[in-house]
């Protein structure tokens, strides 16, 4: 396996931008739903835009169900989706169709992406054009040499993908991220109580209903392509380090956060010791790594009977070096295969979660020089640790290199 | 009294929520829900738009995202602020950005709604909006229409009125004059003639509210 160049994340993701955009086929990634409404696009490279003429931006969360028509064959699609967790892919030959709607034949690698528990989040699909393999002379060898090629491609794309991912999902991104997401889900809001106002008044097509709801639907599917986009975002700025006094911090978080805690009528519990020393650190990052996890537990209380619901936030100095936080609730508890899963982007139990806190949070922490980690020694509920070391003053440098 | 209900109800029908925010869907979906509850919208992809539209002088509401490419909510704020432009404006923002809305608060706005909202809150804030501009053009129209009255009004009359307004009774303003008590009087059924009143306390209203616009 191929090591990646030791180089600052965004130089890393330029470099490898430009690689993919100058390899000669078409690349083509989605993500690994395969219920309906099915795969999303959420990367294509230029060979991709030259080959069916799409714009990146027009392809972009969208089904690669776009491209197909009449002659396409789905007989590696079957294989597929008869064993998606099989390791190698598969490759054949089929026929797409263009913008305009002209047909061309490629032949396909199709590879999945796993993540660190062995789950496929991610296809890539790299197409070369057949006819042009064909009129070469050396047609079958050479291909045959290039879907190996692609194979081994899809495997360091997916170390890189993966390695990117956990050093890019930092403060900047966060706040970004709430911005771009707010558009799409503030439009599914408006959608929907504009659907009730006019429901109430007795005044609405079904016809009219439907191209509502539709838009609701592009507008949350929308919302999952910024997601994807923003793995990618590239960080220009590190995060500002302040001297911060950690008790101080969770209990403005908590303060922030009071009605819902309220709401949720949990009893709360925060355990500071008096002689915690400061540390230096990005005082909002660790305040998104708090609020997510006391917005985890409140959420995984809901069930648990009023009169249990605890959450225990404990502060303590575990080594002279290290300060850790344990987020202890009373709720359902964390399932195997969650357990497994839960620092992947995307992944979540929530019905309308994201799936990116815990890997954000895991990313500021280790872009600290801190963990986060779940403890599964607690007979019920769950219980989230983290540490933070306990240094002074300005990093010498942000980038991670 | 009639005339006037009559047209506080015209203005209602063609008061028109006017929307300026660069995102389309944001622009659909509000165009959906602020018709949903039977108010007239027209929305602007920019403020550069919106300035160069008919709608400037429209009577309303101004709903402004605060983040724009181009001009933000903010600078079109200030643009409007400087053009004497005084529709009320109810800025949509988002969390990092509580500073800039006090900001906009004190130039005027007369809310900042913070991402995401809710739908009820932010129609809520329309209504008052609305509400507030027409108050704020039926006083226009109030000041406008004592400075028409007055100015009908001739020198000696305004000499008169000037007097009842310090509270001088009939005979004070006589004497100050050098002129009859019925002289006076005969100016006073002038005055109340010209200017439509129906008392002194009628009266003095319509001469503050002409004052009051400066």
């Amino acid at each position: 396996m191929n090591q990646l160049p030791d180089l600052p994340t965004d130089s890393l993701l330029r470099l490898l931008q430009v690689a993919i955009d100058c390899i000669n086929q078409g690349v083509l990634i989605t993500d690994a739903r395969l219920e309906p409404p099915g795969p999303q696009i959420v990367f294509v490279n230029r060979g991709f835009e030259q080959m069916t003429g799409y714009k990146a931006h027009e392809v972009l969360g969208r089904s690669p169900r776009i491209l197909h028509g009449q002659q396409t064959e789905f007989s590696a699609f079957d294989q597929l989706r008869s064993d998606p967790h099989a390791n190698a892919g598969f490759a054949g030959e089929t026929c797409l169709y263009r913008k305009d709607g002209s047909e061309f034949r490629i032949r396909w690698n199709v590879s999945p992406l796993f993540n660190d528990g062995g789950l496929p989040t991610h296809y890539m699909v790299i197409q070369e054009d057949a006819i042009s393999t064909a009129s070469n002379g050396m047609d079958r060898s050479h291909s045959s040499v290039n879907s190996i090629e692609g194979t081994d491609e899809a495997k360091r794309l997916n170390d890189q993908i993966s390695r990117i991912a956990r050093l890019d999902t930092l403060g900047e991104m966060a706040g970004r991220l709430a911005h771009e997401l707010n558009q799409p889900l503030t439009a599914i809001s408006n959608y929907a109580q504009g659907c009730a106002n006019r429901l109430q008044a007795g005044q609405i097509e079904m016809a009219e209903l439907t191209a509502v709801l539709e838009l609701i639907r592009d507008a949350a599917l929308r919302a999952g392509t910024i997601v994807d986009r923003l793995r990618n975002f590239v960080r220009r700025k590190g995060p500002q380090q302040v001297e911060v006094d950690l008790g101080k911090l969770i209990r403005e978080v908590l303060a922030r956060i009071e009605p819902e805690i309220r709401h949720s009528g949990v009893q709360l519990e925060l355990v500071v010791p008096d002689d915690l020393p400061t540390l230096s650190a990005d005082q909002f990052q660790i305040e998104q790594v708090v609020l997510n996890l006391v917005r985890n537990a409140l959420e995984a209380m809901t069930d648990t009977a009023p009169e249990v619901r605890q959450l225990v936030i404990r502060i303590n100095q575990s080594r002279p070096d290290m300060i850790e936080v344990a987020v202890v609730d009373r709720g359902r508890g964390i399932n195997r295969e969650a357990e497994a899963r839960m620092f992947d982007p995307f992944f979540s139990t929530k019905p309308l979660g994201l799936g990116m806190g815990l890997p954000i949070s895991r990313s500021i922490l280790e872009w600290h020089g801190g963990q986060i980690w779940s403890d599964r020694k607690t007979d019920c509920g769950a219980c989230f640790r983290f540490t933070l070391p306990i240094t002074h003053g300005e990093a010498s440098d942000v980038d991670d290199g | 009294m009639e005339k006037r209900v009559m047209s506080m109800t015209v203005e209602n029908d063609t008061a028109t929520v006017l929307v300026v925010d660069d995102d389309p869907d944001a622009r659909q979906s509000l165009e959906f829900l602020i018709r949903s509850v039977g108010l007239n919208i027209r929305a602007y992809p920019s403020a550069a738009e919106f300035l160069a539209s008919p709608d400037l002088e429209s009577a309303g509401c101004l709903v402004l995202d605060l983040r724009m490419p181009g001009m933000s909510g903010l600078e079109l704020q200030d643009r409007l602020n400087e053009m004497n432009v005084g529709i009320p404006i109810i800025l949509l923002t988002a969390y990092a950005e509580v500073p800039i809305a006090v900001k906009a608060m004190k130039a005027g706005a007369v809310d900042v709604i913070q991402k995401p909202y809710s739908q009820q809150v932010l129609l809520d804030r329309i209504q008052q909006a609305l509400a507030k501009d027409r108050a704020n053009r039926q006083r226009v129209r109030d000041i406008k229409n004592a400075r028409d009255k007055l100015s009908r009004l001739t020198p000696g009359e305004r000499e008169v009125l000037d007097r009842l307004r310090a509270g001088k009774s009939n005979k004070e303003i006589a004497g100050e004059l050098g002129l009859t008590r019925r002289g006076i009087e005969a100016r006073r059924a002038n005055i109340m003639r010209k200017l439509e009143a129906e008392s002194l306390a009628d009266l003095l209203r319509m001469v503050m509210a002409g004052d009051g616009g400066g």
